[in-house]
């Protein structure tokens, strides 16, 4: 591989399930060998294991994985990054994407399975349109086990009575409209980039901070890097003909959180996103209205649980206003 | 540590309250170092259910003390209080909740406490554990034993029949009522049997009291520590209800333990009747005592105080007659007695209960401050009266009262004993068992509300990998404060949010916008008819609009960017700079004015 230089670094966060990479990995191995024919590019390609266990998990699990692995697949670079303490997905990634090699970055929970083709298309998407920070392919998961995949839908984001709301878009005057196609791929714009497979320029990515630690331990920090990325005018797109598959092994918020502290951590960062984003004086204050007004009656109802999200949110103001300070320096105004 | 401590009654002031030990209680517990969330009840003017809470001032006090009462107007199900409960302990948090009443709320109330995971202490000041007719006395003041269900039924029914018995106890003006009232309570059972319609009465009666009994084992059995206010108390409760009660003496308040003054040298001696006007009492016993005496030319009788906390009106003006004839002064009041001024100038202390006293806090003052003690031979008051310092009489042996009475009203001869003695007991048993203050006691509570919190099984870290956890325990801290503490957070937080955005408007603005947008209902019902959606214009989709929106400057340049002349906002002056992004603001009054960030 010397003197080759790498295209596309696969960084893949993981606990370090051994089933979960055991069923991811070797497609992911064989994808990148798919994808390297393809653009002929030999070599070009890496895979970075963030084993985020913080015990070394997925170090130990990562030799019996590889070894059976059969041909080409086995000449995979395969790298393991450790973390000293399970820090979370974000950061995670954060390690991971400092610690690669690539070009190009794609971001992958270590239960999303992409096609080399898939892969090719969306490095073609990001070589030929500088204007887009980040690509992703259309994802798909089974409603239930055993189902036939069927797309998952764009989410969107919205302010609910001056509430930040991401949720799934309704209808098709919601859905993401078809864009000019790059390279040939058709592309639809999205409003949020999704964490669990999507494509980013590495130099960009770190550039514009990557995913915040600051939405930790999950939820959100999706959305605050596409709004991140938006506000330097930069486009996110789904490529229709790249597929990912979710084999949904149990890494969503439901699945790593209780429901009560699930629900916590979402009304804490909608409230960090928002104060993180506010941009002007006559927002701050319709905002900070509502939310005196939401406090007051969650105070008179006894609504234990919306003061609470609000004070987790409110002990981290430090933080936040770390987080604020550097936002991009680029103006919206500048095109 | 934040305590619930639920009582039916509670009075602010801050003075003996002779029905009710809470309100010392509370606040020696404050003086502890705790923060002492009251629950209680109220009948007041105001719509049902309504809870109100107020901090009371507790001097030196390293702890709080607030009381939240609840609107009653007795109509209330016990479903009702403990749905309030349940609000009042999901506000407040407290880590133990400590019941001095539980018969006012009900099995529902214990169990929002126990769903809770709190830890439960009851302690019982009556033989409600057991009966519901607290005095264990029938309705002619005949006594009966704690655990003696066939003459609670046997009461029970002649207080259904016969309806010329007087408020609190005694004999009935009707002589038909008379009658059958003797039949009823002094019937042997083969006597009663022969009246069948009365036999089938008290045995449905019987029954009705042992489901009773049966259902406050259940609910005693839930909690976690059971404490009586008295040896003799803790000793029957646990034989009766077959539950272990430990004995709970409870302290003296410091303030009511100071006499104004001490008696003086005057020839007569100076009795105190403290109490009410509940016959089971025997102030009525009292009267008639010093009535022989007056009625003895041969035996001096001594000056009589009479202070009563007001519970029957027409009964008190009745005794209140009664008294002014003899020559008694007489002081009768609504509220919290003025203890330490009652006690001043007396010598000796009157009570001749008739039965039914259960650490009586007349008697645990006097004794506290020396004074002697003429009483009942009662196990309720022999236990806290000794022998030494006091004279104890049958109950209701108005003679023996009588000749007591007469004994102690030379100066000079047995009274100067007793109070000798009761001086010396007040000065070496000073703190200790019946005479230990109410700070000792709130410390014994404190050190079983540690027991407690700490035999509490641990819960175990939330599910998910350890970044998961840590949010877990930043979230379970959370959940230990109360309401308040957390609007108090969320308030000072909105506060630095303001300043750090740089706002010229002032919080009372911003909250009187807040206020002037609608209520909780007015929501709901918007709610109800479909959320009213505002697309992102402003913070995602709008940004690539760019007309309402702040240029920051690049990451590392110290300067601020020059505010941006927008279309909405001609002079920038809307706009936020990077030096007002939550790290001080313009008007230096934020966070990072004080070097440090909110």
């Amino acid at each position: 591989m010397t003197g080759t230089s790498i295209d596309l670094s696969l960084v893949l966060p993981t606990l370090g399930n051994h089933d979960r990479l055991g069923r991811s990995l070797p497609g992911l191995c064989e994808a990148l060998v798919a994808l390297e024919a393809l653009r002929g590019r030999a070599g070009s390609t890496e895979i970075v294991v963030v084993d985020d266990s913080g015990e070394g998990s997925a170090t130990a699990a990562l030799p019996e994985i590889l070894a059976s692995l059969g041909g080409e697949p086995r000449g995979v670079a395969v790298r393991t990054v450790g973390t000293e303490r399970n820090l979370g997905f974000g950061p995670a990634v954060m390690r991971g994407a400092r610690e690669a090699r690539g070009a190009h970055l794609l971001v992958l929970h270590d239960d999303v399975l992409v096609e080399g083709a898939g892969m090719a298309a969306l490095l073609e998407v990001l070589e030929g349109e500088p204007a887009i920070f980040a690509a992703a392919p259309s994802l798909r998961r089974s409603p239930e086990p055993g189902a036939a995949p069927v797309r998952v839908p764009a989410r969107v984001v919205r302010l609910e009575d001056d509430w930040i709301c991401v949720r799934d878009a309704r209808g098709e005057e919601e859905e993401a409209s078809a864009s000019a196609p790059v390279a040939g791929h058709a592309l639809v714009d999205l409003e949020v980039i999704p964490s669990a497979a999507m494509l980013v320029r590495r130099g960009q990515f770190l550039d514009l901070g990557g995913f915040d630690r600051l939405f930790g331990p999950a939820s959100l920090e999706d959305v605050d890097l596409s709004l991140c990325a938006r506000r330097r005018g930069r486009r996110l797109v789904a490529v229709l003909d790249a597929v990912a598959l979710h084999l949904d092994l149990g890494d969503g918020l439901g699945d790593l959180l209780d429901a009560p502290v699930a629900r916590a951590v979402t009304a804490r960062n909608r409230l960090l996103l928002r104060w993180k984003h506010l941009a002007t004086r006559t927002d701050a204050a319709d905002h900070l209205v509502g939310l005196w007004r939401t406090a007051l009656e969650a105070g008179l109802t006894g609504d234990r649980e919306t003061l609470e999200g609000i004070a987790l949110a409110m002990d981290r103001l430090g933080e936040m206003a770390e987080s604020r300070a550097t936002l991009s320096g680029a103006a919206p105004m500048d095109f | 540590m934040r305590v619930a401590l639920v009582c039916h009654e509670f009075r602010s002031e801050a003075s003996l309250h002779l029905s009710s030990h809470a309100r010392g209680l509370g606040s020696a517990l404050a003086r502890a170092g705790l923060e002492v969330e009251v629950f209680t009840l109220e009948a007041r003017g105001e719509r049902r259910l309504t809870q109100r809470r107020r901090l009371l001032p507790v001097k030196d006090a390293a702890g709080t003390l607030a009381v939240t009462a609840v609107a009653v107007d007795g109509s209330e199900s016990p479903a009702e209080l403990a749905a309030a409960f349940g609000a009042f302990l999901d506000r407040e948090r407290p880590a133990v909740c400590h019941f001095e009443s539980i018969a006012a709320f009900g099995a529902p109330s214990l169990g929002e406490a126990r769903r809770r995971g709190l830890p439960t202490v009851y302690c019982a000041r009556d033989p409600w554990p057991a009966h519901d007719q607290l005095t264990l006395t029938l309705p002619n003041l005949a006594p009966f034993e704690l655990g003696d269900c066939e003459a609670e039924a046997r009461g029970e029914v002649a207080l259904e029949l016969c309806e010329s018995i007087p408020s609190g106890g005694g004999v009935p003006a009707d002589p038909g009522e008379r009658l059958l009232l003797r039949e009823l309570l002094e019937a042997d059972g083969a006597a009663l049997a022969s009246r069948p319609e009365l036999a089938h009465k008290v045995a449905d009666a019987h029954e009705r009291i042992q489901e009773a009994r049966a259902n406050k084992r259940a609910l005693l059995s839930g909690v976690d520590r059971r404490f009586a206010a008295s040896r003799m108390l803790a000793r029957q409760l646990s034989a009766t209800v077959g539950r272990a009660f430990t004995p709970r003496i409870p302290g003296v308040e410091p303030a009511a333990a100071r006499m104004e003054e001490r008696a003086g040298d005057a020839a007569r001696t100076r009795l105190l009747f403290l109490g009410s006007s509940r016959p089971v009492e025997g102030l009525d016993v009292l009267l008639d005592a010093l009535r022989e005496l007056l009625a003895s030319p041969d035996r001096e009788a001594p000056s009589l105080r009479v202070v009563l906390e007001a519970t029957d009106p027409l009964r008190d003006a009745a005794l209140a007659t009664r008294a002014e004839a003899l020559g008694v002064e007489f002081e009768c009041k609504r509220g919290a007695l003025d203890v330490p001024r009652a006690l001043g100038g007396v010598d000796a202390l009157v009570f001749p209960a008739r039965w039914g006293q259960f650490a009586p806090a007349s008697v645990r003052v006097a004794q506290a401050v020396g004074l002697p003690v003429v009483a009942s031979a009662i196990p309720g008051i022999e236990e806290f009266a000794s022998p030494t310092s006091s004279t104890l009489v049958e109950p209701g042996d108005v003679s023996q009262l009588a000749e007591a009475l007469a004994t102690i009203a030379h100066r000079a001869g047995r009274l100067g004993e007793l109070r000798e003695a009761a001086l010396h007991r007040a000065v070496s048993e000073a703190g200790s068992g019946p005479l230990k203050g109410l700070d000792a006691e709130a410390q014994e509570w404190r050190q079983t509300y540690e027991q407690l919190l700490g035999a509490r099984p641990s819960q175990g870290p939330i599910a998910g990998p350890p970044h998961v956890q840590e949010f877990g325990a930043e979230l379970a801290r959370m959940g230990e404060a109360s309401l308040g503490d957390l609007f108090e957070r969320v308030e000072l937080g909105l506060e630095q949010l303001r300043a750090a955005f740089g706002l010229s408007e002032d919080t009372a603005s911003l909250m009187a916008r807040a206020v002037a947008r609608g209520g909780p209902l007015r929501d709901q019902a918007g709610e109800a008819d479909g959320c009213q959606e505002e697309p992102l214009l402003r913070v995602g989709d709008a940004l690539e609009h760019g007309k309402d929106l702040v240029p920051r400057p690049a990451p590392g340049d110290p300067v601020a960017g020059p505010a941006v002349a927008t279309e909405a906002d001609p002079a920038g002056q809307d706009q936020l700079s990077r030096q007002e992004q939550l790290t001080g603001g313009t008007t230096g009054e934020g966070p990072g004015a004080q070097g440090g960030t909110a």
